[in-house]
């Protein structure tokens, strides 16, 4: 069994590119991305595909992919009337990780952050010391699984099917490796789940809160020894 | 804490809802008369009691919910989204 680190860390991700999708739930680019309000699913491994509203994705990749992933999606939305917009310079994302990383979080959000209101593969918006934050439950595992690795299933436990979103299987996976920000996205739900998985969160705000988040949670994560790493 | 409920996301915390306002029925643009029209634009009733509001779920969900809600104790009989719930 691998080690799991009792403490708590964060990573700034800023540099990974991020999406914004607004479009008809009943639509075609809806069913094409097919994520449920308030879950997040990795894609094949190359994005994680957050519903952040009822009309509303965001994606998240590895730093050079935001305009191959832009291409792709308006191509799946082709003829409808959405937007399709590369925010990677508007927003701020930190990766919170550990053991502890639910109690830190815990003192600067009212949601309940426990395993049967948020499992992982969830995803809410609340307001996270005061500032509006999306929060994607992503846990983190060592050894994480790639796409060509067996149980290789998106979080919300369904495998990848033909014509769903996908941007460039073979160099993305080199990207995501790279990066290590997206972590184990493709991390299995309860059922197939993963006792050696450490919890993990995703936080993205607007980039004006990105110095602020920071400073909230090392402040709070003091007295759990948090380390930015 | 003040909860408020949302369709979407569940119960939260008031301080993530914006007031928007009570609602109104939009006139006709052809046919209102611009007291219609001042009256839509200006005038609210301000009940001591139930009351017909828009919300702005900004710090969640972001969508616009329609309220019923009671000025006087804060309760709430109903909510709903007022796109897709058929906003005036």
């Amino acid at each position: 069994m691998a080690e799991v680190s009792v403490e708590v860390s964060a990573t700034d991700c800023t540099d990974l590119a991020k999406v914004l999708v607004r479009a008809d739930p009943g639509g075609a680019l809806a069913a094409a991305l097919d994520v449920p309000f308030g879950r997040a699913v990795r894609d094949g491994n190359d994005a994680l595909v957050v519903r952040t509203a009822p009309d509303a994705w965001l994606l998240l990749a590895a730093a050079d992919l935001a305009t191959p992933l832009v291409r792709r999606v308006e191509a799946l939305g082709a003829g409808e009337f959405a937007s399709v917009v590369d925010v990677t310079h508007g927003h701020a994302l930190a990766r919170l990780t550990g053991t502890t990383a639910a109690v830190v979080l815990a003192k600067l959000c009212a949601i309940d952050l426990a395993d049967p209101a948020t499992p992982d593969g969830n995803t809410f918006r609340s307001l996270v010391a005061g500032v509006a934050v999306t929060v994607v439950r992503d846990d983190a595992r060592p050894g994480r699984l790639t796409a060509g690795s067996a149980g290789a299933t998106p979080a919300g436990g369904r495998d990848a099917r033909p014509g769903r979103l996908t941007v460039s299987p073979t160099a993305s996976l080199a990207s995501l490796d790279r990066s290590d920000a997206l972590g184990s996205a493709g991390a299995t739900p309860a059922g197939g789940r993963d006792a050696e998985r450490e919890r993990s969160y995703l936080l993205l705000c607007d980039r004006s809160y990105r110095q602020y988040l920071r400073d909230v949670l090392t402040d709070a994560g003091e007295e759990f020894g948090l380390a930015w790493t | 804490m003040v909860l408020l409920p949302c369709p979407h996301c569940g119960p939260r915390d008031a301080a993530e809802f914006g007031y928007v306002g009570e609602r109104a029925a939009r006139p006709d643009p052809g046919a209102a008369t611009p007291q219609q029209w001042r009256g839509y634009l200006y005038l609210r009733r301000n009940p001591a009691g139930w009351a017909d509001e828009l919300w702005l779920h900004r710090a969640g969900c972001g969508r616009y919910l329609a309220m019923s809600r009671h000025t006087v104790t804060g309760d709430i009989r109903a909510v709903r989204d007022a796109a897709t719930g058929g906003a005036d």
